[in-house]
């Protein structure tokens, strides 16, 4: 199956000008010519499976990169599920890196679905994190732990919010490019959150501590891994958000309009969408997706602003999760489930002389290959001989 | 004494810069053909692993630049397949070769024994001219303190100019991002310039990932994340920044440079800044900039039909 998909892809690299050309200068010579058209809407069967043969297509290769290493895939992909579902233990840790990642998932399904190409989960996760910690440290010891941990979440999103309108406001005043922008914020986040810890003894530090900067702990009435044995509470609010956001999308107001911007903005004109505040709103609740994701994190994973705990890339892995969902925010669950154990895995791999490296490739491979497989649900490459009459 | 710190900080920029000039310049080519590649952090990781371990191999800091920047072009095809032939959203493979150059070169570092982190570069690039030069006052260091590799690069920018605006495959490759349409009607291969361009980008991030391992920091590290910290993504910024033009890209990298190293440049002087926030202020600037340009500028310089797939089927 795998093959298949690689020879077409060759072929229709090479297609589109060049074959056609020398048809129709009349060649002699039989010749097989390309053409790519558009798939009618393709039944769900047929993107079920497209999709699952690209996923299998993903680890044949990352299968192929480990024979490359002198590894044994099979052993190495076994030890995978294993670490991964294996044990108790193993689960409750794809479960705990499952929590951030469907909400960073969210954050940039969200953005993606109106067209809107946002980089910045990343440093709205940082900002989340900073307005949590912030909260938490600030309110935490004096409320009870229900109200306390709600108010760690209302500032954790808020803060990513707000931190997602240096972007959105100039996109909807100026049409300043959100992928630059929403980059350079996400640096600057960054820089803030080490300056916090690192750079001074701010509020957020651990000022009984004298050793290597750390920061402060938080009370624990805030922390959301007390509840359950599995998972962190904070898994149940991403499911949550994860229905509410696909309830949002599909059968609300805001969620068409925002689906009619993201296929034709021109037609979102025509429709009388007013591009400004859809562009903020939206900012807006995929900011304040990230931050939660960023207090989630500090709640149940790092217990204090750690930057160098925090600074993982999980906003950027949310982007890949979106993107192998399909921008469908039932499969980010799915996906930030796979990704999670992924992700969770890289350590245990080491034991059996495998770089850990290898999960962020695989990561990489599915991602390519997911997309790659949209070209096949949107179009079929039609295979045609011409010139045969002619010889 | 104040003006040899100024100069000094002025060489540290150019040579601090010189990545994100030649990955800028390859990137401005790439846009300019109409595919936006948002991997350049990728394909320079790619460039700085195989470049240092070709170099170990070989003791030849050239043999290291030229198979970085050749594995990276290899790499970009993945990119070019996709955006052009596939038409898949050139945001999202983007960021694919992003993850997949980060997770391919930290695991092609840790291959071998002993791993290539731990292998011990062959020989690096060094200054061209004698140090007699460099002690000519004002632009002696400035001009003639470099390695050879910053010397390509600026011969590469001013290609760059003179080959987009000046000659007709330029015209061409600008028609091509520009209105693909209308190219395709006039006979050029759509395809075909931007494959070629889309790989000379890459080709040009491998060369700016080998120079950070053969020349700025002289080994291969990922230990504290990728060793590139961003420059690609900085490279790609500065190529919107600098309007599309690789002159402009040269002197946009510079100031960056300059700016980024002024925490240190501060405290050679006897400041005592935050260092921390200091960080910061390159990127606030770029934002700032990018914010008021476009809330000033009457038209954007972009290649209009930037990231757009093009086929003739949907006319």
């Amino acid at each position: 199956m795998s093959r298949t998909i690689e020879s077409e892809t060759v072929d229709s690299a090479r297609h589109p000008l060049g074959r056609d050309r020398t048809s129709l200068e009349g060649n002699r010579q039989r010749r097989v010519s390309f053409s790519v058209e558009q798939r009618p809407p393709s039944r769900f069967r047929y993107q079920f499976v497209t999709n699952a043969v690209a996923l299998a297509f993903a680890f044949v290769l990352g299968g192929l990169l480990l024979v490359a290493a002198d590894s044994n895939p099979f052993d190495v992909y076994r030890e995978m599920v294993s670490a991964a579902f294996g044990s108790t233990r193993a689960l409750r840790d794809t479960l705990r890196a499952t929590t951030p990642l469907v909400l960073t998932g969210l954050a940039v399904t969200v953005a993606f679905r109106m067209g809107l190409w946002s980089i910045g989960a990343e440093g709205q996760l940082y900002a989340g994190a900073i307005g949590g910690t912030a909260a938490a440290l600030l309110l935490g010891p004096s409320l009870p732990a229900p109200l306390a941990v709600g108010v760690v979440l209302v500032a954790a999103a808020t803060s990513g919010a707000v931190w997602a309108t240096a972007a959105s406001v100039p996109r909807a005043l100026f049409g300043t490019d959100e992928v630059v922008t929403t980059l350079m914020l996400n640096f600057i986040a960054l820089g803030i959150m080490n300056y916090l810890i690192f750079g001074s003894v701010s509020y957020w530090r651990d000022r009984t501590n004298l050793g290597y900067p750390a920061g402060k702990v938080i009370p624990e009435s805030t922390r959301l891994d007390l509840y359950f044995d599995l998972f962190d509470a904070g898994l149940v609010l991403a499911i949550g958000l994860a229905l509410v956001i696909a309830f949002v999308l599909r059968r609300t107001g805001w969620g068409y309009q925002l689906r009619v911007a993201g296929v034709s903005r021109a037609a979102a004109v025509y429709a009388g969408i007013s591009a400004t505040r859809q562009i903020i709103s939206v900012f807006a609740v995929s900011g304040a997706l990230a931050g939660i994701a960023g207090g989630v994190y500090v709640m149940s994973v790092t217990f204090a602003l750690e930057p160098r705990a925090i600074a993982i890339n999980l906003g950027f892995t949310g982007i890949v999760i979106a993107a192998v969902a399909l921008l469908d925010p039932l499969l980010v669950l799915v996906v930030g489930f796979l990704m999670g154990a992924l992700l969770s895995v890289g350590p245990s791999l080491s034991i059996l002389g495998v770089s850990p490296a290898v999960v962020v490739a695989i990561q990489g491979i599915v991602l390519v290959s997911v997309a790659g497989a949209q070209f096949f649900i949107r179009y079929r490459i039609r295979i045609t001989r011409s010139g045969a009459a002619a010889s | 004494m104040n003006n040899w710190i100024l100069i000094q900080s002025l060489v540290v920029a150019v040579s601090a810069g010189t990545p994100l000039v030649l990955a800028g310049t390859g990137e401005v080519l790439t846009e300019r053909s109409g595919v936006l590649n948002l991997g350049v952090e990728g394909m320079m990781l790619i460039g700085a692993v195989t470049g240092f371990w070709a170099t170990s191999a070989s003791s030849s800091p050239v043999v290291g630049l030229l198979v970085g920047a050749a594995s990276a072009a290899a790499f970009s095809m993945i990119h070019a397949v996709l955006a052009i032939s596939m038409r898949v959203n050139q945001i999202v493979t983007g960021v694919g070769l992003v993850i997949l150059g980060t997770g391919m070169s930290s695991f092609i570092g840790d291959q071998g024994d002993p791993a290539v982190v731990r292998k011990l570069s062959g020989g690096i690039f060094e200054p061209v001219f004698p140090d007699s030069f460099h002690d000519w006052p004002g632009i002696g260091p400035l001009l003639f303190s470099h390695d050879p590799v910053v010397y390509v690069s600026w011969g590469f920018v001013a290609l760059a100019e003179w080959y987009i605006f000046r000659t007709r495959r330029g015209m061409n490759l600008r028609a091509v991002g520009h209105d693909p349409a209308s190219a395709d009607a006039a006979g050029l291969s759509v395809s075909g310039i931007r494959y070629v361009h889309v790989l000379v980008g890459g080709a040009a991030a491998g060369a700016g990932g080998a120079y950070l391992t053969l020349r700025l920091f002289a080994n291969w590290f990922d230990s504290q994340g990728p060793m590139t910290a961003g420059r690609g993504w900085i490279a790609v910024v500065l190529v919107i920044l600098a309007g599309w033009r690789p002159y402009r890209l040269l002197l946009a990298a510079y100031v960056f440079g300059v700016i980024s190293s002024l925490g240190f440049t501060l405290q050679l002087l006897g400041w005592n800044v935050p260092t921390h926030l200091l960080a910061i202020l390159p990127f606030l600037l770029t934002y700032l900039v990018m914010v008021g340009v476009s809330a000033t500028q009457r038209r954007s310089h972009a290649p209009a039909a930037l990231a757009q797939p093009y086929f003739r089927e949907s006319r």
